[in-house]
């Protein structure tokens, strides 16, 4: 495992070679708890001999916190936007799942303006490690108030004392699913580095909280004016329960990354390959438009038809409507097919060739569509006040013969592709099959009556 | 040059064994899903929004059995901050929305662009502002594309007219992306989005890769020439941000050159090829006294309208972008100087008339259209060509 190697000459900080030394001296405040943050991942990372730094992502958001892996830490290193790192380590890690990735960053950006990303990553259970480094305030900006700052805290837009009470993120974690979630303090760097391993070597998502000292802007608002005060407040806040640390928890959960090979699997094994090709056919130009109730079929029935011409090389352009409710609402599906380019986006109102329309309410929605000398088809049973141009059509019944009503708009794709001469019949017969998985053989019957019925006029 | 995540070895099917060549029916959201397997995509983030939700379904259903990976975020911050990860650990990555989804991932477009992530994101426009008419196409995302993130940057955006271009302009959405590192927006339409068409599944496409680069590299950032990607997991120590950076990528967020050098190069790499990111159509433009602009649907509306008024007799060209970013001035500016007067219809209140009253000589009427219906031929063919008997 590939580890920098310290150079034996250079006694004054063993974890150098860890960091970019070029980036030095780093830009945290005096009494900074990031400077411990830093000392003690590099620990961690020096002591975990399977893991190799060429195989270590940092991902980082925005504000102080973020600022301690980038750019101090010489791995590959995302510092991303304001709230986002966790969604960035997801995509990271699902793209490359032998990257050890690992968050470091800060309490508002993990659980504040990104905290849903955290919610989620943990529910998922992603391989990565967050590790969110508490100072209870935002820093970069200046000291304002944070969803982890203390009840009473004062802080520059709270000045009167935070009314709000402080969120326990590694509660909410837990409560999300994370594998593993503990909380360190900076005021115990030794037992922080054994946090920090256990957390990085869990498979799975894993939270660590670092409660981490900000004399300078958080601190001095609140009678903590050095790093020691504020050490000793968090050791306080230890001692009386206030603050926990160490494991939360600590369980075995599948792993998101690891179940995507089994999808990938899954998905082979159910993969039908798409081979069907028409015979190939030109014809008429025709632009119809088959209206009828939600739950009628009609747009399936577009579909089959389109699909038939296309895959007998014919130009085709297909939008449908659905009726507002499942069933009820009119719907409808209009057809473009010709030989050569189609310019329309829809069939434009009195530009139909052809309507059928299988509902009175579909046939009063739609009647202006059709040219002047246009064709109206409409089904004989269904539609009760056909106008006289109508031609009539038996397609329910057509359907109740072959064994189903459900199957009309089968009868109609036979019958209006006879007249028509849209697709070949054995093409649209293996739309059929491959657009249908349930009545196929009283479909493929309804579809026949529909072809005969054609002839028999 | 390294080679993306090896995904040969678990016995993942290929683009061609997933949906084979030949001619096809389908919705062009399935056909921008099928064009970025084609082109080698291996990571998709996405999140529902109609009418770009099939892009995902397709991609959930066709992406594993390459061997690629589908990850449905929480957002779509989420869902773009995956895909850029995903991006930089060496996979061609995509995500697809809509207008409000396109406005949430403003910010990180700007990452991708401050970064030079290769990325394609597909926006399926539909009618706002807000949730407007959440089911009903528009074309009201352009300057979107081009401005919606802060800060000065490149992208590049296509726009397809026909199911058939959602596949293809969706690989070359990918291709141009790994070519330029740089985000590049696929902007289609609820009509392509959702109309079915047949298409024709080539046996095979030209994809590009990406230029990853070696440890001997030091200009990896910033460079108007394309500098290689210094890639995850490559033992390269990469440092990426959205922070201003020196060319090696290490932050510098103080000095005036090293961010107008930095931010001048994105330009510099896009601008100065123009030749090879700027395509469109034209027709009829050799013998015209009028000039129509249109692009995506009603580019295609609008040649239909054009042949009829051709059979009348009247002399009116079609320039047909399918690029709309960088803006195609030069050929808009020469034609220009052609006509007495272009026509620029488009589903929004006036947002490519802009750029072309920017650089045209002649006169620009918008034909403008908000609603969610789309222009017929007829009415195109009547407002450029006047009332005809």
């Amino acid at each position: 495992m590939s580890k920098p190697e310290p150079d034996e000459s250079d006694l004054s900080y063993e974890l150098l070679p860890y960091l970019r030394e070029d980036q030095l001296p780093h830009t945290m405040c005096p009494g900074c708890g990031g400077g411990t943050v830093l000392n003690t991942f590099a620990k961690a990372v020096d002591e975990m001999d399977d893991l190799s730094v060429e195989d270590l992502l940092l991902v980082s958001g925005i504000g102080c916190s973020a600022w301690i892996p980038s750019p101090n830490f010489e791995a590959d290193t995302l510092h991303t936007t304001h709230g986002r790192a966790v969604a960035f380590a997801t995509g990271a890690k699902a793209g490359n799942p032998d990257q050890e990735t690992i968050v470091l960053s800060g309490d508002g950006d993990l659980a504040g303006i990104g905290g849903n990303h955290l919610l989620h990553a943990a529910r998922r259970n992603v391989d990565v490690t967050v590790v969110l480094v508490n100072n209870f305030t935002y820093g970069m900006t200046g000291g304002q108030v944070a969803p982890t700052t203390p009840h009473g805290s004062t802080t520059t837009t709270s000045p009167y004392g935070n009314p709000e009470d402080a969120i326990d993120i590694s509660a909410v974690a837990e409560e999300a699913g994370a594998a593993f979630v503990a909380r360190g303090a900076t005021s115990r760097p030794h037992q922080l580095v054994q946090t920090l391993k256990a957390g990085i070597e869990k498979a799975g998502f894993s939270l660590i909280e670092v409660y981490s000292q900000c004399p300078t802007v958080y601190g001095r608002r609140n009678e903590l004016r050095s790093a020691p005060e504020m050490l000793e407040w968090m050791e306080e806040r230890i001692s009386d329960g206030e603050f926990q640390v160490g494991t939360l928890v600590d369980r075995d959960r599948e792993e998101f990354v690891a179940s995507m090979d089994d999808i990938g699997e899954t998905a082979r094994a159910e993969h039908e390959p798409e081979d069907r090709q028409g015979a190939g056919r030109t014809g008429e130009d025709s632009m119809l438009r088959i209206a009828g109730e939600g739950g009628q079929g009609v747009v399936v029935a577009g579909t089959i038809l389109g699909e038939g011409a296309a895959l007998d090389g014919r130009n085709v352009f297909k939008t449908e409507e659905y009726g507002s409710r499942a069933r009820g609402g009119v719907a409808h599906s209009d057809l473009i097919v010709a030989d050569d380019e189609i310019h329309e986006a829809k069939v434009p109102e009195g530009d139909a060739d052809v309507l059928v329309a299988l509902t009175d309410a579909a046939l009063a929605d739609h009647r202006d569509v059709l040219d002047d000398g246009g064709t109206l088809f409409v089904d004989a049973d269904l539609v009760e006040n056909p106008p006289e141009d109508a031609i009539q059509v038996p397609f329910s019944e057509l359907a109740r013969e072959a064994g189903n009503e459900r199957a009309t708009n089968m009868a109609l794709i036979g019958y209006l592709n006879e007249r028509l001469g849209l697709a070949n019949e054995e093409t649209l017969a293996d739309s059929i099959r491959a657009n249908l998985d349930a009545m196929l053989d009283v479909n493929e019957a309804a579809f026949e009556r529909g072809v005969e019925a054609a002839h028999e006029e | 040059m390294a080679e993306a995540r090896d995904v040969e070895t678990d016995g993942s099917l290929d683009p061609q064994e997933v949906m084979p060549p030949g001619y096809r029916f389908m919705i062009g959201d399935r056909a921008i899903a099928y064009g970025a397997i084609y082109a080698g995509c291996t990571f998709f983030g996405g999140y529902p929004i109609t009418p770009a939700s099939e892009v995902a379904e397709t991609m959930a259903e066709e992406l594993p059995k390459v061997g690629g990976r589908y990850v449905q975020m929480e957002d779509e911050l989420g869902s773009i901050a995956a895909v850029i990860g995903a991006s930089w650990s060496g996979n061609k990555a995509m995500t697809a929305t809509s207008g409000p989804g396109f406005s949430l991932m403003q910010e990180n477009l700007g990452y991708a662009a401050m970064t030079e992530t290769p990325m394609v994101l597909v926006d399926v426009q539909r009618s706002g502002p807000s949730t407007g008419q959440a089911t009903l196409p528009a074309q009201g995302d352009v300057q979107q594309a081009r401005w919606g993130t802060h800060g000065d940057h490149p992208i590049i955006a296509l726009t397809p007219a026909s199911v058939q271009e959602a596949f293809d302009l969706t690989v070359r959405a990918f291709n141009l992306a790994e070519r330029y590192r740089t985000p590049v927006v696929l902007l289609a339409d609820g009509i392509i989005g959702h109309a079915s068409e047949q298409l024709e599944i080539p046996e095979d496409v030209e994809t590009v890769d990406r230029e990853v680069a070696t440890a001997d590299d030091e200009v990896v950032f910033g460079d108007g020439e394309v500098a290689p990607m210094p890639q995850f997991g490559e033992g390269l120590s990469a440092h990426v941000t959205g922070s201003t950076h020196e060319p090696d990528g290490m932050r510098d967020v103080s000095t005036r050159e090293v961010h107008d050098e930095l931010v001048r190069g994105f330009h510099e790499k896009i601008e100065g090829n123009r030749d090879d990111v700027v395509e469109y159509e034209t027709r009829w433009t050799d013998d015209m006294d009028e000039l129509v602009v249109a692009y995506g649907i009603t580019g295609r509306i609008a040649e239909g309208a054009l042949e009829q008024l051709h059979d009348d007799g009247q002399r009116v060209g079609l320039l047909r972008p399918t690029t709309l970013w960088p803006f195609p001035e030069a050929v808009v500016a020469d034609l220009s100087t052609e006509v007495e007067k272009i026509y620029v219809p488009e589903m929004n209140l006036g947002q490519v008339s802009r750029e072309v009253e920017r650089v045209a000589e002649a006169p620009v009427e918008l034909i403008d259209r908000i609603g969610g219906d789309p222009f017929t031929v007829h009415e195109l063919a009547d407002r450029i060509g006047g009332e005809r008997a």
